[in-house]
């Protein structure tokens, strides 16, 4: 070092009180005059802090003859010599739990996780990955901390809340209602307030504002998203009061942006909502929850669906009566798609169209499932693991124990059902699709 | 029979000379390799000086030693040739496939010592090829998996500049990560 001048392809080194090591590497042509090398310039603090590695190639200039030193060039066999975005690279392909292992390994590693280069990274590839699922148990007990479920390995992660007392007993009889980005929306099933986002990952929360009256209700559905022409999260919800008569008011829709100081009355939509919500769909820029219609001469079973950016409302339906009234609303290869559980039949109904045409379903297939599902045993398909396997969860009226819940693998072409074991599984749960993530939940 | 394998060289002969613009790429230690244009522009770095016109056929890459060099220019040509042969890939329910006729060679073409593997890493970066950037950063981070951070730090000679109670609070902080 200092033993002859360089120019640097980058900007000058700033800060010569930071401790600073270069690197020489140095080509077999260095001798005299003339060589090309490329120094690594490892800049190191006392308190781990700002430490990077970057990389110059340069040209030596010397005016003096000088004899480089041949060293063979390699630096000190076996250090660790990757730069900081490379690291990025590497740590964001981790899953959650090893990000969190390695920020023991040292300060650098911990730093550089907790950076938003870094977070936005490891979003942008979790979001190509197959989601886990994260879970809650309807048990009291087990109810202080969430599940994180892998259902690849077949393992499960406990996460405890926050060790704050308050937030912990709180959060304890919230039941998750929705996810987006890592973030889980939870809330109460029968009390508007408190609506809190909360990273798990991270431990991050943050409650959204709250009505002062305490207010009772008979159901509450969430539904959570960014929205992409804003980007900004947004939070849709329904609930169904009951006035003072006990009658049914009806449903009413309030929307939120993260950030903003008041929830949102949204005028109705366009058809009337009989019975509470199911969870929110979303898909293709909007919000959708299946409406069943039971006492209907139309027959026409529909989707409501509920644009993000212009906050509107839509319907989709089938002009094709099912041919029973328990269905799931979920994403299949892409598509929207409505499954229909008619006894020992599954079949499928895709929505398909554009926003400028109109959509609509369309019947897609139908598969055996082989069992006569009734209303003490039955399922639900949490989402399609291959082309040709579903993940199901399937529950079991067990009398006074209420219901047992478990996961099975169901293939329709082998007729052949894997069931999941999956130690720690609690006996009843609530799920929702989770992309672990570091996002914060805190608006900008 | 001597007759017509003579022939047959000749006629290879003749479409080399057709068919392939070649250029040459310089490494750090002042190697020559001379590789079809269309294999070196599998790295985008190269490719942006070809466009450029900057590239006077010879391109030197002070970054990259021969040996590194010549690994890299195998994986170009091993997966432009394979991307010329299959069609493109279909989106899969799974999480990493894209589906991969080239697993196989790739996981062998890894399989080399730390300090190569990290060299491939800075070369992928430097000559922006996203396949390989790819292929190593992910078997780096499979190396990671299911190490304690310890053996994180064995492995890849990383110093542990925590104090013991700095260590054990973040440690601590993410506990459920550890089980």
């Amino acid at each position: 070092m200092g033993l002859f001048e360089f120019h640097s392809r980058k900007s000058e080194i700033e800060e010569r009180k930071r401790r600073v090591r270069i690197e020489l590497v140095i080509s077999s042509r260095g001798k005299g005059r003339g060589g090309v090398f490329v120094a690594r310039h490892t800049s190191l603090d006392k308190k781990g802090i700002e430490a990077g590695t970057s990389e110059y190639s340069f040209l030596m200039e010397n005016s003096r003859q000088r004899r480089l030193s041949n060293h063979n060039g390699k630096m000190q066999k076996g250090a660790f010599y990757l730069p900081p975005e490379i690291l990025c690279e590497i740590l964001s392909r981790l899953p959650v739990k090893y990000i969190l292992r390695c920020r023991s390994v040292c300060k650098e590693w911990c730093r550089l996780t907790l950076g938003p280069q870094f977070i936005n990274l490891q979003l942008s590839r979790v979001n190509h990955q197959l989601p886990q699922l994260i879970l809650k148990s309807d048990n009291k007990v087990d109810g202080q901390s969430l599940l994180l479920l892998d259902t690849e390995g077949c393992n499960i992660n406990k996460i405890p809340f926050k060790k704050r007392p308050s937030t912990s007993k709180r959060l304890n009889c919230l039941r998750l209602m929705c996810s987006c980005d890592g973030l889980l929306c939870i809330a109460a099933d029968y009390l508007i307030q408190p609506v809190i986002i909360l990273n798990p990952i991270t431990r991050e929360s943050f409650p959204l504002p709250s009505p002062k009256r305490r207010a009772y209700v008979v159901s509450h559905q969430i539904g959570f998203h960014l929205d992409p022409s804003s980007g900004k999260y947004k939070v849709v919800r329904e609930y169904r009061n009951m006035n003072s008569l006990n009658h049914d008011e009806g449903s009413s829709f309030e929307i939120i942006t993260l950030g903003d100081k008041s929830w949102r009355k949204l005028s109705a939509p366009p058809v009337p909502i009989e019975y509470s919500l199911d969870a929110a769909v979303y898909w293709n820029g909007a919000f959708h929850w299946k409406i069943q219609e039971r006492n209907d001469k139309s027959g026409d079973n529909c989707i409501l669906g509920f644009n993000i950016s212009d906050e509107k409302f839509y319907t989709i339906s089938s002009h094709v009566r099912f041919g029973s009234s328990e269905y799931d609303l979920l994403v299949l290869g892409g598509c929207l798609s409505l499954v229909e559980h008619d006894v020992h039949l599954m079949r499928i109904w895709k929505v398909t169209g554009t926003k400028e045409e109109g959509f609509s379903l369309s019947f897609n297939c139908t598969y055996d499932t082989c069992v006569r599902w009734n209303k003490y045993l039955h399922y639900s398909v949490i989402c399609q693991t291959s082309v040709d396997s579903f993940l199901l969860k399937v529950s079991r009226e067990d009398g006074e124990n209420g219901a047992n819940h478990w996961f099975v693998q169901f293939f329709p072409g082998k007729s052949l059902y894997s069931y999941l074991d999956i130690p720690g599984l609690p006996s009843r749960f609530r799920g929702v699709y989770f992309k672990p993530s570091f996002v914060s939940p805190k608006p900008a | 029979m001597a007759s017509s394998s003579t022939s047959v060289v000749v006629s290879n002969k003749e479409k080399e000379n057709k068919n392939t613009k070649k250029v040459t790429l310089k490494s750090s230690d002042g190697e020559s390799f001379e590789v079809d244009e269309s294999v070196a522009m599998e790295s985008q770095t190269i490719k942006h000086i070809i466009e450029d016109g900057c590239a006077n056929n010879e391109i030197p890459l002070p970054n990259v030693t021969s040996g590194i060099l010549s690994r890299v220019i195998e994986y170009c040509k091993k997966h432009k040739e394979a991307a010329g042969e299959s069609e493109p890939s279909v989106t899969s329910y799974t999480s990493n496939s894209t589906t991969n006729p080239l697993t196989e060679w790739d996981t062998e073409f890894v399989k080399v010592d730390q300090n190569t593997l990290f060299d491939l890493i800075l070369a992928a970066n430097y000559l922006d090829i996203k396949g390989l950037l790819d292929l190593t950063c992910k078997t780096v981070a499979d190396m990671m998996k299911g190490k304690t951070p310890q053996e994180i730090r064995e492995t890849f000679h990383i110093k542990n500049d925590y104090t013991p109670e700095e260590e054990a609070e973040v440690r601590k902080e993410n506990q459920w990560a550890f089980e």
